[in-house]
């Protein structure tokens, strides 16, 4: 038995009324951990990458996944989508622990999440449009033209034109393959969106760009987001919630906590002079005449 | 659009050219016929076979009419072959089943000669009159055998 | 030393069995997912294409090549018996029973079977197949079965065609050049060729050699390690086991078969 959304009313309420009852839910439930580990270790071939990791993510907020390489970002990340198990420990996400739930039980589960990779993952030998509307044409019983409306809606909301949909991934510049990766992400509707870099190989002003389409559908959507970044520019900014993995131990809290802490290895994880970086980027913006200063303060400021 | 149509259409021809190359080993060169030609089975014992095989041709006047199905021991240890020929085929009961060689070193297969009996043979006949295979090595040793005795006397 | 011998023996034998445990479950995941719908129609033809008709120019090359070297060789030799009316026999049975479906089915291997593991693996190292995993769409129902069936459907259409092309290279060797006698050529090769033995016998070949490219080079690609390292190591283990199974697999027919 596949297994397939409920019918499209339910799964796929019209975007006002979804919103509300997030919003709703977040003013009450903020405190409540939407993903939680506990105890929680893994060993890749021989090589333990995550070692007694507990800690939890809030519902509906952004939190950043710092660390260095090797740390275990990215296997915190599919150790939640349920694409690897840990060797120990309980992970429960959205009320259902998933450490020991075969393919066919973690469905549901990945129903609420969606996951952004790093290199996007789209299908190379399928259009932008196919690639978004893929998921709604295997789980769902959508017509073709509500599917067409609900995926030109998404590449609206991800900052693409409707043209772009017919373009194959390899023609697409990094920002854009991002983009389309997050517009496939959320199509759905999920609860949680997991983002693997979503900065990497990006230049600041199109990083800039993703940051505000991140904030953007957090707010809009009520989703709890998760990002996993090495940029800790980008990561104070747009943080509600930090998480920090070292070798030895893990923190979690506010960002600005953190950045005052006492561990040097932390100040050094988040030490990049954030004003530096906008007088940077400022300089850049005055010769780039199709992105001007306004866009960035209305969003930052 | 118009490409996936051409791709559509060259696959077609594929697959086309693939099965008539099927369709032409099956019938042209297996011999497959496709509606279902009847057949009537023939028994005949032979005391020596000569290496006949298994679908070795049974031919009428050197046309192929039918083949062999099976060689096997009778309980009188003379060799049984069962032979598939044409159904339509009206052959008299004293019909008489040589096995020939072609060529001097060739291929040995069954020559049915007809006889002048009213009586036709039915499927699953055996036929009394056969001639057995004639053994070129046997030969060549009775030669061998009277050119001596002729020197000797 | 002689412990230590054994130990790896065994531990050898574990992995073997292991790995066809793993074949043997993925085979079965296959074949359960070909026969779920949905058929995804457009997207077999885009693999018949790429792996059928882009082909053909080495299938339809190798197959005339193979007959006229077989023609010409089948006559140098039979010349001297003076049966070189037999010529037609000669190249139709090494052709339609040991050269059509294996060398049909190696080439393949290295031109369509390769390319495939290449694809899926590359999917792999680019987190495509856990992206669909995520979205809840069983990566062997949507990128594997068309591969496989397209590999599998592919096999006896281009073994035909190679057999068909090399006995007409025998033929123009033969015929055209040596002189033997047209009639003689096909007539003799009609009589000789037994429907339900012989050509069954090419298809059985063609269609179980089949079975093996398309498991085998879906099967490394999917257990491919997600680096362009992996990939080539996954294209390479390709290409050597399914050459290897099919000539194994070859063996086994022909004398279960009776040939």
């Amino acid at each position: 038995m596949r297994w397939r959304f409920r019918a499209s009313s339910d799964m796929f309420p019209n975007t006002m009324t979804g919103v509300e009852a997030t919003k709703n839910e977040r003013t009450g439930a903020s405190d409540e951990d939407h993903i939680a580990f506990h105890n929680v270790n893994v060993e890749l071939g021989e090589r333990m990458v995550i070692r007694n990791l507990t800690c939890g993510f809030p519902k509906g907020r952004i939190t950043v996944i710092l660390g260095g390489s090797g740390s275990g970002k990215s296997t915190t990340l599919r150790l939640i989508g349920g694409l690897i198990a840990p060797l120990s420990g309980k992970l429960v996400v959205a009320g259902t622990n998933i450490s020991k739930l075969s393919p066919r039980k973690l469905v549901p589960v990945r129903a609420k999440l969606g996951m952004m990779f790093q290199g996007g993952a789209l299908l190379d030998s399928t259009n932008v449009f196919d690639n978004i509307a893929l998921p709604l044409r295997e789980h769902t019983r959508m017509k073709e033209d509500e599917i067409r409306s609900e995926v030109n809606q998404c590449l609206t909301r991800v900052g693409l034109k409707q043209s772009d949909g017919l373009l194959l991934p390899r023609e697409l510049s990094g920002g854009m393959v991002k983009r389309v990766a997050l517009a496939r992400a959320i199509i759905t509707k999920p609860e949680i969106v997991l983002c693997d870099e979503p900065f990497s190989g990006l230049d600041p002003i199109t990083t800039k760009r993703i940051e505000l389409l991140f904030k953007q559908i957090n707010k809009e959507l009520g989703m709890t987001m998760l990002i996993v970044s090495h940029d800790a520019a980008a990561t104070l900014r747009l943080a509600d919630h930090l998480l920090i993995l070292m070798p030895d131990r893990s923190v979690q809290g506010p960002p600005d906590e953190l950045v005052n802490s006492s561990d040097p290895r932390i100040k050094n994880l988040l030490s990049t002079d954030v004003d530096e970086d906008f007088v940077k980027l400022d300089k850049i913006l005055d010769t780039n005449a199709g992105f001007g200063p306004g866009d960035l303060e209305s969003t930052w400021s | 659009m118009s490409r996936l149509v051409i791709r559509n259409f060259v696959v077609g021809l594929f697959v086309l050219a693939g099965l008539s190359a099927v369709a032409y080993m099956s019938l042209t060169i297996g011999g497959l016929s496709l509606g279902a030609q009847d057949q009537m089975t023939l028994y005949a014992a032979f005391d020596e076979t000569g290496g006949l095989k298994d679908r070795a041709p049974v031919r009428i006047a050197g046309v192929k009419v039918g083949e062999v199905a099976s060689i096997e021991l009778d309980e009188d240890y003379r060799a049984r072959v069962t032979m598939h020929v044409e159904a339509g085929l009206e052959l008299s009961i004293d019909t008489q089943a040589s096995i020939m060689t072609a060529g001097l070193l060739g291929d040995r297969f069954i020559l049915l000669e007809l006889g002048g009996e009213l009586h036709n043979l039915a499927d699953g006949d055996t036929m009394t009159w056969t001639e057995s295979a004639v053994l070129l090595e046997r030969l060549i040793g009775k030669l061998i055998h009277n050119v001596s005795l002729g020197e000797d006397g | 030393m002689v412990l230590r011998a054994i130990d790896n023996l065994g531990a050898a034998t574990i992995r073997f069995i292991e790995s066809l445990g793993a074949i043997s479950l993925f085979g079965g995941a296959v074949i359960g997912n070909t026969l779920r719908p949905p058929l995804r129609t457009r997207m077999l033809i885009k693999e018949l294409y790429k792996q059928g008709v882009q082909s053909l120019s080495i299938i339809g090359i190798s197959g005339l090549a193979v007959g006229m070297v077989i023609g010409l060789q089948g006559y140098n030799t039979l010349v001297r018996y003076g049966s070189e009316n037999q010529l037609g026999v000669f190249v139709g049975f090494s052709i339609v029973l040991e050269l059509g479906p294996v060398l049909t089915a190696l080439l393949l291997t290295g031109r369509a079977g390769s390319a495939t593991t290449a694809e899926i693996g590359t999917m792999v190292a680019t987190e495509q197949l856990d992206g669909l995993r995520m979205m809840s769409i069983n990566p062997v129902n949507l990128v594997v079965v068309p591969r496989a069936l397209g590999l599998f459907l592919v096999t006896p259409l281009l073994t035909a065609l190679f057999v068909v092309l090399a006995l007409f290279g025998g033929y123009l060797i033969g015929v055209g050049m040596m002189g033997v006698d047209p009639g003689a050529y096909m007539g003799n090769l009609q009589e000789a060729m037994d429907f339900p033995t012989d050509v069954v016998g090419c298809f059985v070949k063609a269609f179980i050699f089949g079975c093996l490219i398309s498991l085998i080079s879906t099967f490394r690609g999917v257990t491919c390690a997600p680096n362009s390292a992996g990939v080539s190591a996954a294209t390479t283990a390709t290409v050597v086991q399914a050459s290897l199974c099919i000539l194994i697999a070859d063996y086994i027919i022909t004398a279960l078969w009776g040939f």
